[in-house]
């Protein structure tokens, strides 16, 4: 761990009853990389994810962020300080319209007043955010529509839309092409790298789908059963043996 | 046989669906709109009215009595806060049910101070509205004051996040909204509301029993906000104007007045039931769950 990193995660112990889910982790990532988590089903990705934001209680360990120890905040305290968040199952309001999927997480990034929406021009202000960040991800024609009807792919780019409002540092991404065409996982790839190289965020990344997650990131870092196996460059692991044996199978 | 519509039946039941209108705003905001099954509404309803009636007999003024009310409502409420903020969504439920009948145990029980079963009678209205016609527009007003502040809240910023809490509490969190600060708030609307609604009420009735609030009070206020399934104050009022008018038929009807209030709880049910069954998957939108 070094000084500079974004965020840090040391011995990180996670149990849910008598199973250690997270085992002594340690963890850096550097302000403006891109790292992608990997490893069998099970073996603790979306937990880490979930320490990080503050979803699970942690048995033992320390998370700091941007320099601060972060252990004792509530999620929504982390979302604040700069920790952003997508979910393994696509992480919007169904019942919300397009729109107000948007605006739910612009309100907030923009800092505008709880009456915003009584005055003119804080609405033609959203209302201009809300058509651009639709168009960027082709969604402008769903504006009024619920959420709810949205395929799974116009969905993943909903979540991304927001994400891109987020007012932070950090974005942590479950499994962003679960249930998505492989036609839209390139504008998935896209948006992602827009996040990071447009818009300034560090990206941890969960992915299964290993040719897409290697295009996207700096660094690999392998977890096999709650414990860090091994960590590098997606050149590097791809390389690794060990890994091929453990995460792909020894190929009987 | 049917009976004559008068001008006291008219306020009366003006005064009634205002009452309704503004209790059921609390209802609606938790139940339908956050997804947080608040059941103590009845307690803060009849709290709000003894505390006012009891602190009057002690001969308080108008004034002193309504803060003494308003006070108590807000320790209660801030007791179901604190239940909300510690308890798991299930609990809290069974929390603020058990607390209707813990009210009612302690206002049977407490005689000396609420008359127990026999009640408190002879309660004066205060003087700008004396009459049941000032009450019946005093209430309208109240009603609207309401709805409209119902209104305020969808649109803004608490709105949709008691909108989103009801569908996914974590990804709320996560867009660092607090969940918990939302859902208090909406307790102590809640209760507020309430307990308007109870002073008003008694201003109303005049007479005070255990029998005022209560599990009845909180099946009618249920089916209101269930009805009112959309986060929508029109559908508020139009499900407010159905559950409280529709039963009046009954009384219209040569039937004992005993039954009365057990066939408009039936009828409730059957609403209910209906609601359930065939309209709401044609009111609401169909989405994709798979």
């Amino acid at each position: 761990m070094n000084k500079e990193d974004l965020i840090c995660i040391e011995n990180l112990n996670v149990k849910f009853g008598q199973q250690m889910v997270l085992d002594n982790v340690s963890l850096g990532i550097r302000a403006g990389e891109v790292v992608g988590l990997i490893g069998p089903n099970g073996c603790g990705k979306t937990t880490l994810l979930n320490a990080i934001s503050g979803f699970v209680p942690i048995e033992a360990g320390t998370i700091s962020f941007d320099g601060r120890d972060i252990m004792n905040l509530a999620p929504d305290k982390r979302a604040t300080l700069g920790i952003g968040r997508s979910f393994q199952h696509a992480g919007v309001f169904k019942e919300l319209s397009v729109a107000d999927n948007i605006i739910i997480g612009a309100e907030k990034a923009e800092k505008f007043p709880w009456w915003w929406m009584f005055a003119s021009h804080y609405r033609k202000k959203m209302d201009k955010i809300v058509n651009n960040t639709l168009e960027d991800v082709n969604l402008l024609a769903h504006k009024t529509s619920l959420a709810g009807i949205l395929s799974g792919g116009q969905i993943r780019l909903l979540e991304l839309a927001r994400l891109q409002l987020f007012e932070g540092k950090l974005l942590l991404i479950d499994e962003p092409t679960a249930g998505v065409a492989p036609a839209l996982r390139q504008q998935l790839a896209k948006t992602i790298k827009k996040l990071n190289q447009e818009y300034g965020f560090t990206v941890i990344i969960v992915e299964h789908d290993l040719k897409f997650l290697f295009n996207l990131v700096d660094r690999v870092v392998v977890l096999v059963d709650g414990c860090k196996y091994i960590e590098g460059t997606p050149e590097e692991i791809q390389k690794d043996k060990r890994l091929q044996e453990i995460y792909f199978g020894n190929g009987d | 046989m049917i009976k004559v519509i008068s001008m006291g039946y008219f306020f009366t039941q003006l005064a009634r669906l205002c009452e309704t209108a503004i209790m059921s705003v609390g209802a609606h905001l938790t139940i339908a709109v956050s997804g947080i099954f608040f059941m103590g509404i009845p307690v803060t309803f009849s709290l709000a009215a003894y505390a006012l009636v009891i602190a009057q007999n002690f001969g308080l003024s108008l004034v002193v009595s309504l803060i003494i009310s308003f006070s108590a409502v807000l320790i209660a409420s801030l007791i179901f806060v604190i239940a909300y903020l510690k308890l798991s969504d299930d609990s809290f439920t069974v929390f603020t049910l058990a607390s209707i009948l813990a009210f009612d145990a302690a206002v049977k029980s407490w005689d000396s101070l609420t008359g127990g079963v026999l009640g408190i009678a002879g309660i004066s209205r205060p003087e700008f509205v004396s009459t049941l016609a000032k009450l019946a527009w005093f209430q309208f007003a109240l009603a609207i004051l309401a709805l409209a502040i119902e209104q305020v809240i969808l649109k803004t910023r608490l709105g949709r996040a008691l909108r989103a809490m009801k569908e996914d509490k974590y990804l709320v969190e996560s867009l660092g909204i607090s969940r918990r600060r939302a859902g208090a708030t909406v307790i102590l609307i809640s209760s507020f509301a309430a307990a308007v609604s109870g002073i008003v009420s008694i201003w109303r009735l005049q007479f005070l029993d255990p029998s005022f609030g209560g599990i009845i009070l909180l099946i009618q206020i249920v089916t209101i906000a269930i009805i009112a399934a959309k986060p929508k104050v029109r559908w508020l009022a139009f499900a407010t104007l159905i559950i409280v008018l529709l039963p009046e038929a009954l009384r219209f009807l040569d039937l004992p007045s005993s039954i009365v209030g057990h066939l408009r709880n039936l009828f409730y049910a059957l609403i209910l039931l209906v609601m359930i069954k065939n309209i709401s998957d044609k009111l609401l939108p169909q989405k994709r769950f798979i």
